[in-house]
């Protein structure tokens, strides 16, 4: 047995934590109103409560310019459906990609029309995700409860391809009924032209809860991993990845804790430890998210309370230990609880 | 989802040989099994695969002996129909409509107090700190902890947490269960490549050895997210197989393949041995699983 420790590489974080001006991801969820009721949205989107808190427009702006300060390399708008708030997309979008940020934007793509497609690219998005689940209109729909989603969404990527996107991925989330579709919809995109393929299993979250019979079943699940090591083997282009939404939870509390150099901002500005927890440490309408990140941000995954949190959850069947959005989040201030500072005064 | 709720059947077709013997007693060979293994089974057992018609659940074939028997106790008749449905499904001699619930949800049982499953990404924790248990078991002379000689260098940062979670998730290496009650007592992992699978841990008590190696050897190319034609154990010959641990290894048939020179080095080499499955096997496996998924 080797000697070699990861003791090693602690030292490496703390010393990052310290260096680095701010994150290199920023995922924001610009708004959680949503045009579609999908079965399995993990946040609820669509009558979520926080609809009340949302940032206004003037601090949405306050914030991006913030963040453009600190130049991140990628910022990404989630949500809900953040062509719900379109103007204040294309504005924000703007300022970013004019420091040299890469935008990137995930969407249902029901919105997205020729004109938009075009406005979007010209307001600097880059990267665009347009969830797809299935090969077929019937499919795509069960799970998206929306008339006419599958079309709408396949024009979305086409009018993304058409203006030529840097990257136009598609998010497939397999279910019972449509994890057989995998191939198929790997197909249809590639006839398209999308560069990135993402599959992710269902999390026991949000509205899968109440439709838990739609996740598959654990042979399903290897069928459809196979699936997609064959289609991996066969084809360079487009790139498919079975993507794992529990590894960050259990890579962030052991081997990285020292410096996460990712930042998760929810629609009312609070700055979650991970999309999938319910514990925040900040709002920026309480301080500028530099202020947070100097104050300790990067090294949020050392406190105890944060790896008790995510130490609930190391599978994907244990997301419904977590009850994100169906109570009220725990919230800390790292800034005004001054956790690090105490941390510090302990350490000397 | 009661669609979902598998149903056995028992498929007589798929017996070489059966013979009525004396006490109500059967003998079986099944037929599509890799090697032929002459079973006796008793009345209760013939009884249990008499009521597989495909039509009934297990809830169903149980509460049918309860009734047949209301003598006998209702945690004895449901671990006697676990154990059949669990051991014949693996000798493909049951069938299911609708998903096999032995492999994930109902174990199979061995005896009283141990059973076998095949491992969930949710039994992550239970599993690391087992594995972080091999070099103190590695010196219990009850058990046997065996790693492949090519991962004994990078041991420790093979069976990381965050490692252990991508072999779960990826199903790069499968884990087969011997459980105590809910407890990990040992366990066989198979790292599946492009047609074989290729034996990474083996930790287990010596006497539950040639269980778990059966149950991992036939449920691999049922679960392997990868084509499976063999199964593969490598020994390193400065460090050989203990006589006894061999002796199982060919009675159950694994056979001699390579002999690697200086393959980790000067002086170390590396002697596998392989176990082929028949054609017939995994045709039959393909096909089951086929009809799973189009569920």
């Amino acid at each position: 047995m080797t000697e070699t420790k990861i003791s090693e590489t602690p030292s490496i974080g703390i010393k990052h934590a310290k260096i680095l001006r701010g994150p290199h991801q920023i995922a924001f969820d610009l708004t959680y109103k949503c045009n579609f009721r999908c079965l399995h949205c993990y946040n609820l989107s669509g009558e979520n409560i926080l609809n009340r808190n949302e940032l206004k427009d003037n601090e949405v702006v306050s914030f991006i310019k913030d963040v453009s300060k600190l130049q991140p390399y990628n910022f990404c708008f989630c949500g809900g459906e953040p062509l719900l708030r379109e103007k204040i997309l294309y504005e924000s979008a703007k300022i970013l990609a004019d420091n040299g940020i890469i935008v990137s934007l995930v969407t249902n793509g029901s919105l997205v029309t020729r004109e938009r497609a075009k406005k979007l690219k010209e307001s600097g998005v880059k990267n665009v995700q347009v969830s797809l689940d299935g090969a077929r209109a019937e499919t795509h729909e069960m799970l998206r409860q929306y008339k006419n989603a599958f079309n709408l969404a396949v024009n979305a990527i086409r009018y993304f391809i058409e203006e030529n996107y840097e990257e136009v991925s598609i998010a497939f989330i397999p279910t019972r009924f449509n994890y057989l579709e995998i191939e198929d919809t790997f197909y249809l995109c590639k006839e398209l032209g999308v560069d990135k393929v993402n599959v992710q299993p269902l999390m026991l979250l949000g509205r899968t809860r109440l439709n838990s019979d739609i996740i598959p079943t654990p042979l399903q699940y290897r069928w459809l991993v196979k699936k997609i090591n064959e289609i991996q083997r066969k084809y360079k282009e487009p790139i498919i990845q079975w993507g794992d939404p529990v590894d960050h939870l259990i890579r962030f509390r052991t081997l990285t804790q020292h410096c996460i150099n990712f930042v998760t901002v929810r629609a009312n500005g609070d700055i979650a430890v991970s999309p999938y927890l319910q514990l925040t440490v900040g709002n920026i309408k309480r301080h500028s998210l530099k202020e947070y990140w100097d104050a300790g941000l990067p090294r949020i995954w050392e406190l105890p309370i944060v790896k008790e949190f995510a130490k609930q959850i190391n599978s994907v069947v244990e997301f419904n230990k977590s009850s994100v959005w169906f109570e009220r989040n725990i919230e800390i201030d790292i800034i005004d609880d001054h956790l690090f500072e105490e941390k510090e005064v302990k350490n000397e | 989802m009661n669609s979902m709720i598998g149903k056995p059947i028992f498929k007589r077709e798929n017996l070489l040989y059966e013979r009525q013997e004396k006490d109500g007693f059967w003998t079986i060979i099944p037929k599509y099994h890799p090697e032929t293994r002459e079973l006796v089974i008793n009345r209760t057992a013939r009884e249990i695969l008499e009521l597989c018609d495909g039509t009934k659940t297990i809830e169903a074939i149980e509460k049918e002996l309860k009734e047949r028997y209301p003598d006998v106790s209702n945690e004895l008749i449901c671990k006697d129909v676990a154990t059949t449905l669990g051991r014949f499904s693996r000798l493909l001699i049951i069938e299911w409509v609708g998903e096999n619930p032995f492999l994930y949800k109902r174990e199979e049982m061995i005896d009283n107090i141990f059973s076998l499953r095949v491992a969930q990404e949710d039994i992550i924790l239970k599993l690391k700190s087992f594995i972080d248990n091999f070099q103190l078991l590695k010196h219990n002379v009850s058990y046997w902890a065996y790693s492949n000689p090519r991962i004994d260098a990078i041991f420790e940062y093979e069976y990381e947490l965050v490692m252990l979670r991508y072999k779960l998730f990826t199903y790069s290496e499968e884990f087969f269960l011997l459980m105590k009650d809910e407890e990990i007592a040992g366990l066989i992992s198979v790292s599946p490549v492009k047609f074989s699978g290729i034996i990474k841990l083996i930790i287990t008590p010596k006497e539950y050895f040639t269980e778990l190696l059966r149950y991992s050897v036939d449920n691999l190319p049922f679960i392997s997210v990868e084509e499976i034609a063999k199964i593969k154990i490598e020994e390193l010959t400065n460090v050989p197989f203990e006589d006894n641990f061999k002796q199982i290894l060919l009675q159950e048939n694994f056979k001699e393949e390579a002999f690697l020179k200086h393959e980790l080095g000067y002086n170390n080499h590396i002697k596998s041995y392989v176990k082929m499955y028949s054609q017939e096997f995994i045709e039959k496996i393909n096909l089951q699983k086929q009809k799973m998924v189009n569920k």
